[in-house]
């Protein structure tokens, strides 16, 4: 019996959303089977955290056997539940129904809340499938399921041109990048004969092709390469084709990498996100901060085995995390619309996590994902309080002075900035500053980079807080903020006291804590098989000396809030005034004017191909031809009997004059 | 004198029978309800069902060799006798406008089914011949049951002129074959075959005229044009029952006369180029001459032609003497890849027709724009229609999609690249109508707007096949499982599949 419980934490949402979207309830009806799946899936993950619900025998979907021509195929849908899956569980379907109950008030009014509750619903079946999956094709259902959902939750007021705008432009993004991710998919399985993300096939895979691979890639024959290492390594060949080739794993993990671009928004698909923010303000918090954009970062380090295969893999995941982390803070000092300011503080934040995997740090790419799990859901539930408190309104420079009137969103609010930039001994100070350990260890120019974002984390936060809350209100609706109901700043509270106090329990405490949870687990990835091949790093352990390392980011936080803080105390108008960085570096125009006119023209002459080739000559002509086709046939289909009796004769007659006396 | 034990091997055949003639007689006797005899028929289904299921697939020759019991035999029947319940319980249910002798239109298929269970356990041409005729005799009654409506009697007229042309290419097909082997039993035609090594033109022609006959039954081009016709006329259940489990029926005997009497060599020579031009022209023609079709009837009718092409390749793929197969292991696949096929277009068909009998109780002669905004009406009747369709057309992650896969892997795996293409071809052609009534039923406006009520039990129906449309998909081993006779649990490992049909 036990068993089959871990199965409800799928099934319990995909009833939930099914029968929602079905509409087989009152809009009530349906927030309370929305909520209470969700209360169910936590209780669930809460089981398997201690231990008490067990993995479920899985359904093996497909099974093919391989041969030495072709690898075989085996697709299961299975669950994982280890320290890596349980930690994310708890935080996927935690934060999940917090923000399940901060939205029963927040939607309150709203008539299409069945829908809306139905879009969460389907988010949380997606999101805890992609955690618990045993293999990368079923990771990849449940991967496109949550696009779905984010596509209809951002969409959600349908009506508002730029949501339904907003809701293409992330849809389309994430396509384009699920491309490469799917190329990673089937190059892995080419390569290793697999779809497994089990730790111990992962790790297999990882003893069979790892070899001191040069760090520059090349396309080196195995001979080459035994000669270099001294090792001899089986080869499989498809077609001629060398499968153990540096090539191949650097495609494949630059296409796995490619999933994790599109989810987690990193640059140059960056541009999705902050355009999200068209979506409820509950979604942003959950899909678009804490979990779903987590979840390339998830995968990275699920596969993280994998990613080892390829030096230059590595480092261009670490790059890419570091100038997203820089340049998407740089452009939140000067945005004014406070649910972007926090997107792309998300997009900054993401970039860290997925530097900190490049730098070998998995185990601080989790513990910061957790930490900001809380945080970042806190700041975007406490702004939906805002946002919610003065009536739909948005723009910073037209708040200020509510730190009086609406007391606990401020200060709950305040907690989570402070968790955010770093501030001792708030949750993001342990886990950014492991990251930023990790990547001194890697490279100290990460380290520097990693830096200087902190401290314009510290700057632009500062200036949200100091221009939204302090001084005097600046517009009507500011004047008369009313507080928002209980049932909405209940999950502020609970989730303040995790953006306080999770850093520290997780740094602190011995075995049990969140650092060492995942410090443990990514040591462990490779420690059921043969000892590890000395080939440079596989997981960094940063040596954390207490002296310079620590301090300077500390300083960095400082005098960039105590800069802001003077900066904007008592402003009515931006001081600062950088085009650049208000533009956001004129990445969309770029895009609207090189790719999407580049795309248009494309997309004229796809037109042109489909209008005329396709549809014209093949399809129509297709059609044509079977309708032609099937006038001469209707010559025969005559529904005269002789007719038929004659066609059935003579094709009998045929059939043996061909086969017998034609030769 | 027949031993005991052969008794036992005909227990489904004869608890059917005797139940058919007993509801008959009660009828008579008693002038039951329909309702009652329905629920008779259905409940000696099930026992005979239950009794199917108890035996194992160990392969048995009885009655005087003339029958021979094995995987095939035990699939066939189960399969058969599931197709006799839906086929029933429509009947009945949806309330077909069958005006009189309502209890004889409930007890008829009964027959036709005990037919087909006998041509599923056949090892000799004589009782061959004889079950096809108990099953096609009682097919020429239900398809002109409404014989005051034209269309109907026009259909059976032909189906009965068109089936007794059939019969005599089989019948003279046989006579050579029995001339020339001096045997009509199954096993000792296949020994004699091996004996020689040139294959006889006697034989070839034999075979040729054989291939005919049954050609007809699968409803295989050039030996399809009843089949439009046919099905438009005749009542939804029975339309289903013609191609489900004739379309069964007829696959095999060809099974049965291909992979077990013909899978030599020589004789492969000639068949495997037959059927693979039939399997070619009617993929082609039932596909491309579904597209243009607005009569939604007619449509099914030219895709269950389409659907005969994709099950052929897979029986060509299961012959052992296919030249040049990088795989010669392979051939239980093929097998294998005929009966996953066959359950999920009896899933699929059912579900469609059952969805169009409700329909056309309202809307004789339901063409496509007749389903616009079927979804705002009733969502379970849209829902059920798309996903048949979807699934027939061999979408993931329902079942037509790894019946498809499987045939694809067959015809991969035995180097039969021209059917590959073919079948890969007819698969994306066919998305073309399959689509065509799902965008109506989701994002057309409805012409009416009246909400349709479901009875109890055919919503309970309805629901029933649609998660078995995806159980199935997502758990494909379970047909499998059942074939093999195997264990059933999702975790055994997956067995090497075992030929349904040896020698």
């Amino acid at each position: 019996m036990d068993q089959y419980i871990a199965w409800f934490l799928l099934l319990a949402p995909l009833a939930a959303s099914v029968t929602i979207l079905l509409r087989l309830y009152s809009p009530n009806g349906a927030i309370f089977a929305s909520v209470g799946s969700a209360s169910l899936c936590f209780l669930i993950a809460l089981g398997i955290a201690w231990g008490g619900i067990v993995a479920p025998t899985p359904w093996m979907w497909i099974s093919l056997p391989g041969s030495n021509e072709s690898p075989g195929l085996e697709i299961e849908i299975g669950m994982i539940f280890d320290a890596l899956s349980k930690g994310m569980l708890l935080i996927v379907t935690g934060v999940g129904l917090l923000v399940h109950i901060f939205s029963i008030g927040y939607m309150a009014q709203d008539p299409g809340r069945a829908r809306f509750f139905g879009g969460l619903s389907i988010f949380m079946f997606s999101m805890t499938g992609i955690v618990v999956s045993t293999n990368l094709i079923e990771m990849f259902f449940f991967w496109e399921g949550v696009g779905l959902s984010s596509y209809l939750l951002i969409g959600f007021w349908f009506t508002k041109e730029s949501a339904a705008a907003a809701a293409n432009k992330a849809f389309v993004c994430n396509r384009l990048a699920d491309f490469g991710f799917m190329i990673g998919i089937l190059t892995y399985w080419i390569l290793m004969g697999t779809v497994s993300v089990k730790p111990i096939d992962l790790s297999n895979s990882y003893h069979q092709n790892a070899v001191s691979l040069p760090r520059v890639v090349s396309i080196l024959t195995p001979e080459e390469i035994a000669a270099h290492t001294g090792t001899a390594i089986s080869v499989r060949h498809i077609g001629g084709v060398n499968l153990t080739s540096p090539l191949l794993l650097t495609i494949m993990v630059l296409g796995l990498f490619g999933g994790c671009v599109g989810k987690s928004a990193m640059f140059p698909f960056h541009v999705w996100l902050p355009d999200a923010m068209e979506g409820p303000t509950p979604v942003s918090a959950l899909i678009h901060a804490a979990t779903m954009v987590a979840a390339g970062v998830y995968m990275l380090c699920r596969v993280y085995p994998l990613l080892l295969l390829s030096t230059f893999g590595l480092e261009f995941i670490a790059c890419i995390g570091c100038f997203t982390a820089i340049f998407a803070a740089l452009i939140a000092v000067q945005q004014n619309d406070i649910k972007r300011i926090l997107a792309y503080s998300t997009l900054s934040q993401l970039g860290y996590m997925v530097m900190a995997v490049g730098c070998g740090g998995p185990d601080a790419a989790m513990f910061h994902l957790t930490t900001h799990a809380f945080f970042k859901a806190l700041l975007f539930l406490a702004a939906g309080s805002v946002i919610h408190a003065l009536h739909e309104e948005q723009d910073i420079w037209k708040m200020g002075g509510l730190d009086k009137k609406i007391p606990l969103t401020y200060w709950t609010f305040l907690l989570g900035m402070l968790a955010l930039i770093g501030c001792p001994p708030f949750s993001g100070f342990f886990s950014k500053d492991y990251i930023l350990a990790d990547a001194h260890a890697f490279h100290p120019a990460f380290y520097w980079v990693g830096v200087a974002t902190a401290f314009l984390t510290a700057f632009y936060m500062t200036r949200l807080v100091v221009v939204a809350f302090l001084g005097s209100a600046r517009s009507k609706a500011a004047e008369h903020p009313h507080e928002s109901p209980l049932v909405m700043t209940i999950p502020l509270i609970i989730l303040a006291v995790l953006s306080v106090g999770s850093g520290l329990w997780g740094f602190w405490s011995s075995d049990s804590g969140m650092k060492n949870f995942y410090h443990n687990w990514a040591i462990n990835l490779f420690s059921d098989t043969d000892p590890i091949p000395n080939n440079g790093h596989f997981i960094t352990v940063p040596e954390i000396n207490t002296g310079i390392e620590l301090g300077i980011p500390f300083a960095a936080v400082f005098f960039g809030a105590l800069l802001s803080y003077y900066l904007y105390l008592d402003r009515t108008t931006d001081p600062l005034h950088i085009r650049l960085l208000a533009r956001k570096f004129y990445v969309d125009e770029l895009y609207q004017r090189r790719l999407v006119r580049g795309q248009q023209l494309l997309a004229g002459l796809l037109n042109w191909i489909d209008a005329w080739i396709l549809d014209g000559l093949i399809l129509r002509g297709g059609a044509y031809i079977s309708v032609g086709f099937g006038e001469v046939f209707r010559l025969f289909q005559t529904g005269s009997l002789q007719t038929y009796a004659f066609i059935f004769t003579l094709g009998g007659v045929l059939l043996i004059y061909f086969t017998l006396f034609a030769h | 004198m027949i031993p005991a034990s052969d008794i036992a091997y005909f227990a489904p055949e004869l608890i059917l029978t005797i139940w058919a003639m007993g509801l008959l007689l009660a009828e008579a006797f008693f002038s039951l309800e329909p309702r009652t005899i329905t629920s008779g028929a259905l409940a000696g289904i099930l026992a005979c069902f239950l009794v199917t299921a108890l035996f194992d697939a160990t392969p048995t020759l009885f009655w005087s060799d003339m029958c021979k019991w094995d995987g095939a035999a035990k699939f066939f029947h189960l399969f058969f006798l599931a197709v006799a319940a839906l086929v029933i319980w429509m009947g009945d249910e949806v309330q077909e406008p069958v005006s009189h002798g309502r209890g004889e239109f409930v007890v008829l298929p009964l027959f036709t089914t005990v037919g087909l269970m006998l041509l599923a356990a056949t090892n000799d041409f004589m009782l061959l011949f004889i079950s096809l005729e108990l099953a096609t005799i009682s097919f020429y009654i239900l398809v002109a049951y409404q014989r005051r409506n034209l269309t109907a009697l026009e259909a059976g007229v032909k189906y009965l002129i068109l089936g007794g042309l059939s019969s005599a290419f089989l019948v003279m097909g046989i006579a050579y074959l029995f001339g020339i082997t001096g045997s009509t039993r199954f096993d000792a035609i296949f020994n004699w075959l091996h004996g020689h090594h040139a294959l006889q033109t006697g034989v070839s022609f034999g075979m040729l005229l054989v291939l005919t006959g049954v050609g007809f039954k699968i409803a295989t081009v050039p030996f399809h044009s009843w089949a439009p016709d046919v099905y438009e006329g005749a009542p939804n259940s029975i339309t289903a029952f013609l191609s489900v489990g004739s379309k069964a029926g007829g696959l095999i005997i060809l099974m049965r006369l291909v992979l077990g009497i013909f899978d030599t060599e020589s004789a492969a020579a000639v068949w495997i180029p037959v059927l693979s031009v039939g399997a070619i022209a009617s993929l082609l023609l039932g596909n491309l001459s579904a597209i243009p079709q607005r009569n939604l009837k007619r449509m099914l009718g030219y895709s269950s032609i389409g659907h005969t092409g994709f099950i052929l390749v897979a029986v060509i793929g299961a012959s052992v003497s296919l030249a040049a197969s990088p795989y010669p292991t392979d051939a239980a696949t093929g097998q294998i890849a005929v009966t996953v096929y066959l359950v999920s277009y009896l899933l699929a068909t059912f579900t469609a027709f059952i969805v169009l009998a409700v329909l056309e109780r309202r809307l004789p002669g339901l063409e496509i724009h007749h389903l616009a905004g079927l979804s705002q009406r009733s969502p379970l009747l849209a829902a059920a229609f798309a996903l048949s369709l979807v699934s027939l057309a061999g979408i993931p992650p329902l079942s037509g999609f790894i019946a498809k896969a499987l045939v694809v892997l067959v015809a991969w795996n035995r180097g039969l690249y021209t059917l590959l293409f073919f079948t890969i071809f007819a698969a994306v052609a066919a998305l073309y109508y399959y689509l065509g009534p799902i965008k109506a039923m989701y994002w057309s406006e409805p012409l009416d707007e009246t909400p349709i009520r479901l009875n109890r039990a055919t919503s309970g129906v309805l629901t029933a096949l649609i998660v078995l449309l995806i159980v199935t998909g997502f758990w494909a081993q379970s047909i499998s499982a059942l074939v093999n006779g195997s264990n059933l649990s999702p975790n055994a490992t997956p067995a090497a599949p075992v030929a349904l049909i040896q020698h």
